[in-house]
């Protein structure tokens, strides 16, 4: 029988799988954003104004959303990243699989106590004041 | 001989990935912070000047780029050995991203520079 990926994936789903798509594809899009970052640091060529202007345009509500996104892949392919890293340095693979549920806490934590900070938009939803 | 070299470029860029994360964990932490919560948004260039105005700020900032281009275009290096190319293609991969991170970098030092003088660019 010929499975579709889907099905392939629903069948064969574990863990390691997950974190390796997504360590896989937060570190694609993080390798795009370094391009990105140097290029929107690249305006200071045009002078101190112009990369004033250019730095202006992240605070706004997208540039709000985007920068969100941009610590959440930073967080999940760090954690994960360090799981990795102690996984070999530290001889912690018989643990590694079990440390994949606290690569998604460690992340899903710093992320929700740095959401207003990043979102503020988001505060006076929660009664916090703008 | 070939085959001993090619191992220790392997192990080396094995070692060096788990390094440097480690690395940028620890600068992307200060990084965030001073640029979230340590000034308020938006950033200016007054804002970034002043920090980069110290040596060690700038080291700083200079030491975690480089960093970070190794890290991440050794990291694209070995997705695309996962997709099994010829030794000819990963030899074009490897240089191709060599000369690529280094350009980035020596572009990243290029510009950060006029954050490192005093008064204005205009």
């Amino acid at each position: 029988m010929k499975l579709n990926t889907l099905q392939e994936w629903k069948l064969n789903f574990n863990w390691g799988m997950l974190a390796f798509i997504l360590h896989r594809l937060t570190g694609l899009a993080l390798v795009f954003y370094v391009f990105a970052h140097i290029w929107s640091i690249s305006h200071i060529t045009g002078g101190q104004g112009y990369f004033d202007e250019m730095m202006a345009a992240y605070d706004s509500p997208v540039g709000h959303i985007i920068e969100f996104l941009l610590l959440l892949a930073v967080l999940w392919h760090m954690f994960n990243g360090l799981r990795i890293t102690v996984t070999d340095f530290l001889r912690f693979s018989h643990q590694q699989k079990r440390l994949i549920i606290w690569v998604f806490v460690l992340s899903g934590a710093v992320a929700l106590v740095s959401i207003f900070k990043f979102i503020p938009a988001l505060k006076p939803l929660f009664g916090l004041g703008g | 001989m070939g085959y001993l070299t090619r191992n220790i470029a392997a192990t080396l860029s094995w070692y060096l990935q788990r390094v440097t994360a480690i690395l940028i964990s620890i600068g992307l932490a200060v990084h965030f912070w001073v640029l979230h919560y340590a000034i308020e948004r938006p950033v200016t260039f007054e804002k970034v000047q002043e920090r980069l105005m110290s040596p060690g700020w700038l080291l700083f900032d200079l030491l975690l780029l480089s960093a970070v281009v190794y890290h991440g275009l050794n990291g694209l290096f070995n997705v695309l050995t996962d997709y099994n190319p010829s030794p000819m293609r990963k030899k074009i991969y490897g240089w191709g991203l060599t000369l690529i991170g280094l350009a980035l970098v020596v572009y990243g030092y290029v510009i950060i520079m006029p954050f490192t003088q005093a008064g204005g660019v205009h």
